[in-house]
């Protein structure tokens, strides 16, 4: 009888054991529906030209079943401010973020890969940080859209006079689409006549127009590409044809309504997607190393802009 | 006896706990401004400088202390999209709201999410009709006098016409006019419309409507329409009345394809003082317009959304009708033209 | 090895009460409940499976004829511009007509419009709304809806969502359209000519529509596409052409109406079709298998909380049933193997009534048990002492001292017959006495042996009483036990008759009734008390007097112990006028065989088992 007593208890210990640890897993169930916040910091973060990259951050978010909250920063944002704002939406709970680095000036002691509590993954341009990054390759930018010019020209730029028109904005990258666009137009004999390199606060009076005049304007980035188009639109270029690297539909316009010849634009719906990959991977797998991503880019021109494909990412810029 | 006391420490307890976790949730003060702005169409020339406006002003209560960050919305016409972003932006953390409504006679539901939230609103440019404005006690409407603005107009046309009689071109005393006027349905174009031709006729004037047509505040549109009114109505046109400075631009595009010399062509008056409608004026191809303080608005909506927020100043505010804010148009012509800028 | 795992097992089998009990509820419990659960389960995920199934379809039903109302008003539009305001009017005189009509038709439906635009068949534009300023150098005649117009000019063609290049509002924007083109017959001078009628919606509308029936999260989703299986709509466009997620809508495009199950990348999923009239569209609901799990995944973790209380419950139950039941039998069994260890414990009762009946039983069975064998010790104990104490008697020193007394007066007194007859009686006594160490003889003898002890005594006693023997012949070949008579004799003289002068007599009388044969001795001496006679018959001896030692009560037991306690002696008596003995045994005819039986002792018992001895002993009579 002592037997049978003892195996009662112990069948009713299992059993209430097993209530319990199923009980606590359909709880877990239910909770673990708790979802991870990732945020993501830009540099004026309702400007237009990041449509398409925040469309790749929703896609992504929708996709991983993570909470998506951009943001929001004026258009003029320092380093310090933009440390700030990470610290502070670390802070505010978000399990990762994205981040837009903003560079000033040459000053390199910016985002100190301080160990971040979550994780951490920058988009557009690594710069020279040790985190992990999803850019696309700016070399390559600059020198696609010398491909294309030296195509349109046949090879031949002899005695064409060039005119580089960028944000100051202290990136590597508007350097490296820099070099690898005069890479690119080595061989074909032209004369870079100027590089103007422009800020915000100087703007009224730095403005291509009032530049020599040149055969060919290249717009190293979105807004240069606008303020290059715009000018064009309004005929104050005198005749130069504007070739650029952008990313808004403004400067999908300006190709469109032939004030601008040619555009690459970088996949910046594949960047997004990529980075709200990478932080959801990192979010569910406690060892996941995140990976550096390059993407890749479009050369669209007028005549090709309602192909198929080409619309597509005219889409996302419009979302 | 014990038992009782258990319970009441127990109750105690509990009570205890729900304070502090409810004093935890206290959100961190409220210091920051966070303006959510739902504009209904950002092509619209007058708003996108509205809007630079505004973003002008929320940036210098930076130097009064006050944090602010402004996100913008644009709805491109339609009022559903209009609703989500409202959504939107209260998820995203706005503590104060800034709607130019697309539909204006459906702020609805606009309304009811803020309210679930006790987030402000305050209206501009589109003004809700009065009962909707009274559903809620924290709903605010910025504007200007729409009537203020058709009379003017009105007043800059007649002295125009009593200034130069090559004016009335077939010299039948009378002024053969077209108004293209905004949306359908929208207050300011009723009111600047009626008010304008008024105006006009209580000065004497004799008119004769040869027809007007909606252009939706769209430059190429009233383009459009001006051309079918030019093709219809060849030189007759005398004067030209559009309730924005876009649309009159548009019907100076107009003419302008068809190659009229300049003597063929009748004045136009625009309202808004939009750059390019500034800059029409002064190139003399404006005949007026009337000036829309952009810049008093976005004043006075930053100074009540910080005073919503933080909770004082709302006693420094203008209000009528407790509500309502109307800033004072101003008459534009070549003469005072540069005071604008 | 299967042998030792059969051993195990075997070893295993529970061999208590209690355990039995207790496997086996428990085993048809958590049978009966897994079971139960298992069918609830499967049921229940089938009926919810079901369901959003059947919630799917409609939502999809009515998402498509959302949709076709939005197409079938866009076709209204469509026929409006041409039958009312193209076919009524020419174009080179009026088109103020038709310029205004198609601003009514577009301001009519301006939300779901992006423009209204009339085409020659080279591809000029002739009239449009609401704007009209072309762009550049659009191309009119390669785009997509004007080639589908005029390849096929008695239909209306759709488009698949594609961005307007038409128009240059000014606005710097691309709008997504739906283009209704067809081909329209012109008249302009009189003359008839071809052109293209073209009714761009706003896709936004249907994007919004699309979107707004995807919010669910559960995993399903909606899209759109054609018959084709070119996708129009799908939540997740954009990754589909970037290939990180493919969609077979191509070979759903090949569906008819209705639900299918498939296979697509590994995962099993259900796809409802629902075609869109007129355009061949697809409207596709995927349902992916993992959406019903999930939502049965709470349910499954409460089916098995809910059975595994339902078993800790029945077990619980069970113990406690089992218990009642299985406790008290096993204490009655503890209480039993006990006795048999030797104890003497208290046997249980308790439980329920059968229980307490078999604990009652078990202890009156013990009881019975322990009464019979004190009854068996007592009873060879007495005959060990009844024996014992005739042989004894059988050599009293007493009697003989006196009776040899007696001799030696009368041989001293020369009266040498008297001593012969004293010595041969003497010799008779002691004869019968010791009857070669039997215990029983016949009646005969024993009345021998009371002749001969009657005659001693009388002349001891001077003749002061008489004895009369009156028996009956037939009981003379009957057995009975030895020195039954002389000791009542013995108390005869003693107690009643001795101090009478002359006139004691003792009778002794004997005669058969029924089956027993009845001895008789009666005195008229000095009696005794009611309490007395109890008293004589009770081992409760007086003070042995003279009297040979063997009391009434050794005669009692022998009797009985011989044949039985329905035999025996009963004692009558009066005080002052006289007592009677009465001797009671079975009429058992003296052979060497009644004898044996009787003298082992296993007592003359009338009834079952022993009447065929009695039967065969009275053949014999």
């Amino acid at each position: 009888m002592k037997n049978s007593g003892k195996m009662f208890i112990l069948i009713e210990a299992m059993l209430a054991v097993l209530v319990i640890v199923v009980a606590m897993a359909m709880t877990r169930e239910n909770y673990q529906g708790k979802v991870h916040r990732v945020s993501a910091i830009l540099p004026d973060s309702d400007d237009a030209q990041w449509a398409s990259f925040k469309y790749g951050l929703r896609m992504a978010a929708q996709d991983y079943g993570v909470n998506l909250v951009v943001t929001s920063t004026g258009n003029i944002l320092t380093t310090a401010e933009e440390k700030s704002i990470i610290d502070q939406e670390i802070d505010r709970g978000a399990d990762g973020v994205i981040v837009q680095p903003v560079f000033e000036g040459n000053s390199q002691e910016n985002l100190r890969e301080t160990d971040y509590k979550v994780p951490v993954i920058l988009a557009g341009d690594g710069g020279a940080f040790e985190l992990p990054t999803v850019e696309p390759d700016h070399y390559a930018l600059g020198k696609a859209l010398a491909r294309e010019l030296m195509e349109d020209y046949s090879g031949n730029l002899l005695g064409k006079n060039l005119g580089i028109l960028a944000r100051d904005d202290g990136s590597k990258a508007l350097l490296n689409r820099r070099e690898g666009f005069l890479d690119g137009i080595e061989e074909g004999g032209a004369t870079l006549l100027w590089s103007l390199w422009w800020t915000d606060d100087q703007e009224p009076e730095q403005r291509p127009e009032n530049e020599a005049r040149v055969d060919v304007i290249i717009a190293l980035d979105d807004d240069s590409l606008i303020m290059a188009g715009e000018a064009s639109a309004a005929n104050n270029l005198r005749g130069a044809l504007v070739y650029g690297i952008g990313r808004s539909m403004e400067a999908v316009y300006y190709l469109d309504s032939g004030n601008a010849r040619c555009m690459v634009v970088p996949d910046e719906f594949y960047m997004g997607y990529q980075s709200m990959t990478e932080i959801a991977k990192a979010l569910e797998r406690p060892f996941y190393h995140m990976q550096d991503m390059t993407v890749s880019y479009t050369v669209l021109r007028k005549e090709t802009l309602f192909d198929k494909e080409n619309q597509e990412i005219i889409f996302t810029m419009s979302q | 006896m014990s038992r009782k006391k258990k319970w009441m420490a127990g109750f105690l307890l509990l009570v205890s706990i729900q304070l502090l976790v409810s004093c935890g949730k206290q959100p961190d003060t409220p210091d920051t401004v966070s303006l959510g702005v739902a504009c209904y169409n950002q092509s619209d020339a007058f708003l996108s400088e509205w809007i630079d406006c505004l973003k002008k002003e929320m940036d210098g209560l930076k130097n009064e202390g006050i944090m602010t960050t402004v996100l913008i919305r644009d709805a491109a016409g339609s009022q559903r999209t209009q609703n989500d972003q409202v959504k939107e932006m209260l998820a995203a953390g706005c503590n104060v709201l800034c709607v130019n409504l697309a539909d204006r006679t459906d702020p609805s539901e606009i309304i009811d999410l803020a309210r679930e939230q006790d987030v402000p609103i305050i209206f501009f440019n589109r003004e809700p009709v009065a009962e909707d404005m009274l559903q809620w006690d924290k709903l605010y409407y910025v504007g200007a006098d729409a009537k203020q603005s058709g009379v003017m107009q009105g007043e800059l046309a007649v002295a125009a016409i009593e200034d130069n009689s090559r004016i009335d071109r077939n010299k039948d005393g009378k002024i053969q006019y077209v108004v293209l006027e905004g949306e359908p349905g929208h207050q300011d174009a009723i009111i600047r419309t009626e008010n304008a031709v008024e105006t006009l006729k209580n000065s004497g004037i004799e008119l004769e409507k040869l027809s007007f047509q909606i252009a939706n505040w769209n430059r190429a549109q009233a383009k459009n329409r001006m051309q079918q009114l030019i093709s219809q109505y060849q030189n007759e046109i005398e004067l030209v009345l559009a309730n924005n400075d876009d649309m009159a631009l548009g019907a100076l595009d107009a003419y302008e394809t068809f190659n009229h010399t300049e003597s063929a062509l009748p004045v136009f008056f625009g309202i808004d003082g939009t750059k390019a409608g500034l800059l029409a004026v002064t190139e003399g191809r404006l005949s007026g317009t009337v000036y829309h303080d952009k810049e008093g608005q976005a004043e006075v909506i930053a100074k009540l959304s910080a005073a919503l927020v933080l909770g004082e100043g709302m006693d420094e505010i203008p209000f009528e009708n407790e509500r309502y804010i109307y800033l004072p148009y101003q008459k534009v012509t070549l003469e005072n033209v540069t005071d604008f800028d | 090895m299967k042998h030792k795992y059969f051993g195990q097992l075997k070893a295993l089998r529970p061999k208590g009460i209690q355990s039995t009990l207790m496997w086996a509820f428990s085993l048809i419990s958590i049978s009966i409940m897994l079971f139960l659960g298992i069918v609830l389960y499967v049921r229940f995920s089938a009926l919810s499976r079901q369901e959003n199934v059947q919630n799917s379809r409609k939502l999809l039903e009515q998402t498509g004829e959302n949709l076709e109302d939005y197409l079938v008003s866009m076709r209204q539009i469509s026929d409006a511009v041409y039958y009312n305001v193209i076919k009524e009017n020419e174009f080179s005189s009026q088109k103020q007509e038709i310029q205004r009509g198609m601003n009514l038709l577009y301001e009519a439906k301006r939300e779901d419009l992006r423009s209204i635009a009339i085409y020659n068949s080279s591809g000029s534009l002739l009239a449009a709304e609401p704007v009209a300023s072309q762009k550049e150098d659009p191309n009119v005649t390669r785009q997509d809806w004007f080639r589908q117009a005029m390849g096929r000019m008695e239909n209306m063609h759709f488009s698949t969502p594609h961005i307007q290049n038409l128009f240059d509002d000014g606005t710097r924007r691309y709008y997504w359209v739906i283009s209704l083109s067809r081909v329209v017959e012109l008249t302009d001078q009189g003359d008839s000519q071809l052109g293209v009628l073209l009714v761009d919606m706003d896709y936004s509308n249907i994007f919004r529509m699309m979107n707004q029936v995807n919010t669910l999260n559960s995993g399903q989703y909606y899209y759109l596409c054609d018959s084709n299986g070119q996708i129009i709509y799908h939540p997740r466009q954009i990754q589909i052409s970037q290939k990180i997620y493919s969609e077979n809508s191509e070979a759903v495009a090949g569906y008819k109406d209705g639900a299918y199950d498939e296979i697509f990348e590994g995962e099993r999923r259900k796809v409802l079709v629902s075609t869109i009239s007129y355009t061949g569209w697809k409207l596709v609901s995927v349902i992916p298998y993992s959406t019903f799990a999930h939502g049965m995944v709470d349910v499954k973790y409460f089916i098995m909380i809910m059975i595994l209380l339902m078993v800790i419950m029945l077990v619980l139950i069970n113990r406690v049933v089992s218990l009642r039941i299985s406790r008290p039998i096993l204490e009655l069994n503890h209480s039993i193997v006990k006795y048999e260890a030797g104890e003497k414990p208290e046997i249980y009762i308790g439980g329920s009534t059968e229980i307490r009946h078999l604990g009652y039983s078990v202890q009156k069975s013990y009881e019975q048990i322990d009464s019979l064998m004190q009854r068996i010790l007592l009873e060879q104990a007495e005959r060990r002492k009844s024996e014992f104490e005739a042989l004894q008697s059988q050599i009293n020193p007493h009697f003989l001292y006196n009776a040899l007394e007696s001799i030696i007066w009368m041989v001293e007194g020369e009266r040498n017959e008297e001593a012969v007859f004293m010595i041969s009686q003497l010799a008779r006594l002691f004869r019968i006495s010791l009857s070669k160490g039997r215990s029983v003889i016949t009646v005969k003898e024993e009345l021998q042996h009371a002749q001969s002890y009657m005659n001693i005594q009388k002349v001891r006693y001077k003749n002061a009483f008489t004895v009369i023997f009156d028996v009956d012949a037939a009981l003379y070949s009957l057995c009975t036990v030895k020195l039954i008579l002389q000791p009542i004799l013995e108390n005869a003289i003693h107690y009643g008759v001795g101090g009478m002068e002359d006139s004691g007599e003792i009778r002794v009388t004997g005669r058969l009734q029924g089956e027993d044969a009845i001895l008789q001795v009666t005195d008229n001496g000095l009696g005794m008390s009611g309490e007395e006679v109890a008293l004589v018959l009770k081992g409760n001896k007086r003070s042995p007097r003279h009297g040979s030692g063997v009391g009434l009560v050794n005669v009692n037991n022998r009797i009985q112990i011989l044949f039985g306690r329905e035999y025996g002696l009963t004692v009558t008596s009066e005080p002052d006028a006289g007592t009677s003995v009465f001797i009671r045994m079975p009429a058992v005819p003296y052979t060497e065989e009644n004898r044996e039986v009787l003298e082992k002792g296993q007592g003359f018992l009338r009834g079952a088992g022993n009447d065929k001895e009695a039967q065969g002993m009275k053949d014999e009579e």
